[in-house]
């Protein structure tokens, strides 16, 4: 798992390379977490995202409740399967997906 | 990532034990009667006990039957998911127990004295001490008959705890009640018949209390009960009825055979000497009856859920339990051979114990292979090979017994009915060894050669992914190798993902929450590519849980929580899920 981040003032863009899952989520949350301070508009790519766990879920759920408090966060480009699972878990309705 | 067989293995060497200690007790019980009998109610009353034991054998066969029809059937029926059709076929047992133990006691107390004259009361003290027995025990058969069937059942059921409370404690009543009514009431036999009546109905209270419980899979299920349903719990339980028949004629061709090699004055010397051993044989091989009737449940279980590696890991713990068992017996019983038949010794004949010692060790050396050949004949019938059971059975018991001490006894007196006894044990593995050199085309040596199964059983090799997992760390890199897996074999980007993401949502989830007791548990895991799609099945020796029906309970709670649990059920096309001898059984299908 590699995410390769892009700041762009308080605007944060962050892909995510391969899997989160219950090993690669700790070192996820560390490279997200970093710097999240000065973030008002968060921005996930999940191109190449092509596997996310309960872990990540979590994840992001702690993201999303980070940047409730200081600005947004959106996802993109989740493919089809973690699109699903985003629904059948209600996650769709707690996360922003473009 | 480790091999899976440890589950059924641990299963198995906790489930004998206590199978054990049932059989053993109850025989124990029996063994007592005859022994507080002889020496407080003298000859004759010994005499009218060992008369009425035919009547009270046939309930036990018959028992024997239900019991192991039942076990098999409905084990088969909870591996493949069909809870319903286990209800079932335990209805109909209920149903088939009932009404033969009304049958039973209306028969027994309407023609009472006519059934102990058939039997050989040919005086009249026989008669009425017989018939006195009779009428006291006869309000035990329905316990009888109950008994046994649920000693299987209710390990199926998870309460195999309940089994040996029920059957110590009618054991020891049994012991207390004959005794109070040997030396205190002096209530004769029939006091004797009803102390075992008595204790035999405690017993089955305490076992019809499992029925009160909330959470169990065998209730009464009445719909759609036909009669091949009766059919098929008697044609599955045929081969325990084959050995008990099997075992009578071969009592008796046996005692011919003595009475004509030993001539008059021996004769009786050399019949009570073969008593004391076949008491002994029916004791001791109680513990290899045990071995065998745990075998043939979770060869059950294990044939409806198809799974070859458990039935291979189940053969092999099955041998080497027999072969352990059947060692520590035969030491005990060679060392001990002189005293044992003191024990039975009343009249001081001390040829009668020679001969009996001589019989005892001579069992001695036939005991781990009749462990092995018992385990193999019960392993067949809870495959449903009954042909094959039944065809071993009748062999063991008495095919190859008889002919060896007919053939023998020309030139070898009694000692060809000892020495018989260890010819049919190495006869009949070389039977099972032939079978399985017939099948295999070629010389048996590993266990999955002896497997006996239908062909084709479950999913080829080739497309099937196996592991256990026993610790966090495994399961990142399991969940990563079943992907790889599903991708080599063509699955879709998709289906890989899910699979892989089951499997590390359920191992989370199990180790999170089952492992917590601090105990050592394993989950073992199968990956199938069958015809109708991708199936995971995960099996855990964790304490219970339905993650769908716990869904079902907190569906309106936070979604956030609880995420694992609502993916596998939220992305799976169907989940099954069944508890079994204290195993959770979940299918999950893409």
């Amino acid at each position: 798992m590699t995410v390769n981040k892009t700041k762009d003032g308080s605007k944060l863009y962050a892909q995510i390379t391969g899997r989160i899952d219950t090993v690669t989520v700790n070192d996820a949350e560390k490279e997200l977490m970093e710097g999240i301070d000065s973030v008002t508009e968060l921005t996930l790519d999940f191109k190449e995202l092509d596997y996310i766990s309960s872990a990540g879920l979590r994840l992001l759920l702690l993201l999303q409740k980070r940047m409730n408090k200081q600005g947004s966060m959106k996802i993109l480009n989740a493919n089809e399967t973690v699109t699903e699972i985003f629904e059948v878990t209600g996650f769709s309705d707690i996360l922003t997906i473009v | 990532m480790n091999k899976n067989g440890k589950i059924i293995s641990k299963l198995f060497r906790g489930t004998v034990a206590s199978i054990i200690a049932a059989t053993v007790a109850a025989m124990i019980g029996i063994v007592v009667d005859g022994v507080i009998i002889g020496r407080f109610l003298g000859k004759e009353g010994m005499a009218a006990y060992t008369l009425v034991m035919p009547v009270v054998n046939l309930a036990t066969a018959f028992s024997g039957v239900l019991a192991a029809g039942s076990q098999v059937v409905c084990a088969h029926h909870l591996g493949a998911g069909r809870k319903r059709r286990a209800r079932k076929a335990f209805t109909v047992c209920m149903i088939i127990t009932v009404a033969v133990s009304v049958l039973l006691m209306a028969v027994v107390l309407l023609f009472r004295d006519s059934i102990c004259i058939m039997l050989g009361a040919e005086t009249e003290a026989l008669l009425r001490g017989s018939s006195d027995y009779l009428l006291g025990v006869v309000f035990a058969l329905p316990s009888v008959l109950f008994l046994f069937e649920f000693n299987a059942l209710m390990r199926l059921d998870g309460d195999a705890n309940r089994v040996i409370v029920a059957v110590v404690v009618m054991t020891v009543l049994d012991i207390i009640g004959d005794l109070l009514n040997a030396m205190v009431i002096r209530g004769g036999l029939l006091g004797m018949g009803l102390a075992t009546s008595i204790s035999y109905g405690i017993g089955l209270v305490i076992m019809l209390l499992h029925f009160t419980k909330k959470d169990i899979i065998f209730k009464l299920y009445f719909r759609g009960i036909r009669l091949k349903d009766f059919i098929e719990i008697f044609v599955t339980g045929s081969s325990s009825g084959v050995g008990s028949g099997s075992a009578m004629l071969r009592v008796t061709a046996i005692n011919r055979i003595l009475v004509a090699v030993s001539g008059a004055a021996l004769a009786s010397t050399a019949l009570a000497a073969f008593g004391v051993v076949n008491t002994m044989i029916n004791l001791l091989s109680s513990v290899m009856v045990g071995v065998g009737m745990t075998c043939a449940t979770i060869a059950g279980l294990m044939r409806g859920e198809k799974d070859r590696s458990a039935m291979q890991a189940l053969v092999k713990v099955t041998v080497r339990t027999a072969v352990v068992l059947g060692a520590v017996i035969a030491v005990v019983v060679f060392a001990g051979a002189d005293l044992i038949a003191g024990i039975f010794n009343e009249d001081g004949s001390q040829e009668m114990v020679a001969l009996a010692a001589r019989g005892l060790r001579f069992y001695a050396c036939a005991i781990i292979l009749y462990g092995i050949n018992n385990a193999f004949v019960n392993y067949t019938q809870g495959l449903n090979r009954m042909a094959l059971s039944n065809i071993f059975c009748f062999l063991q018991n008495f095919v190859f017994v008889i002919a060896p001490a007919l053939i023998l006894s020309n030139f070898m007196k009694t000692d060809a009915v000892w020495i018989a006894l260890i010819v049919a044990e190495v006869l009949t593995l070389l039977s099972i060894f032939a079978v399985a050199a017939y099948r295999k085309r070629g010389i048996p040596y590993r266990y999955a050669d002896f497997l006996f199964l239908r062909e084709p059983f479950g999913t080829a090799p080739e497309n099937m992914l196996e592991f256990a997992i026993e610790t966090q760390e495994a399961v990142v890199p399991a969940s990563e190798k079943v992907r790889e897996f599903c991708t080599e074999k063509g699955s879709t980007e998709k289906q890989a993902m899910l699979m892989s993401l089951f499997v590390e949502e359920l191992c989370n989830n199990i180790i999170t929450y089952g492992f917590a007791d601090g105990k050592k548990h394993t989950i073992e895991m199968r990956v199938l590519n069958t015809d109708e799609g991708w199936v995971l099945r995960c099996r855990d020796n964790c304490k219970a849980f339905n993650p769908v029906e716990w869904l079902k309970l907190h569906e309106e709670d936070d979604p956030t929580i609880n995420i694992g649990v609502r993916m596998i059920c939220g992305m799976a096309r169907d989940i099954k899920y069944l508890s079994a001898m204290e195993l959770n059984n979940l299918t999950i299908c893409l």
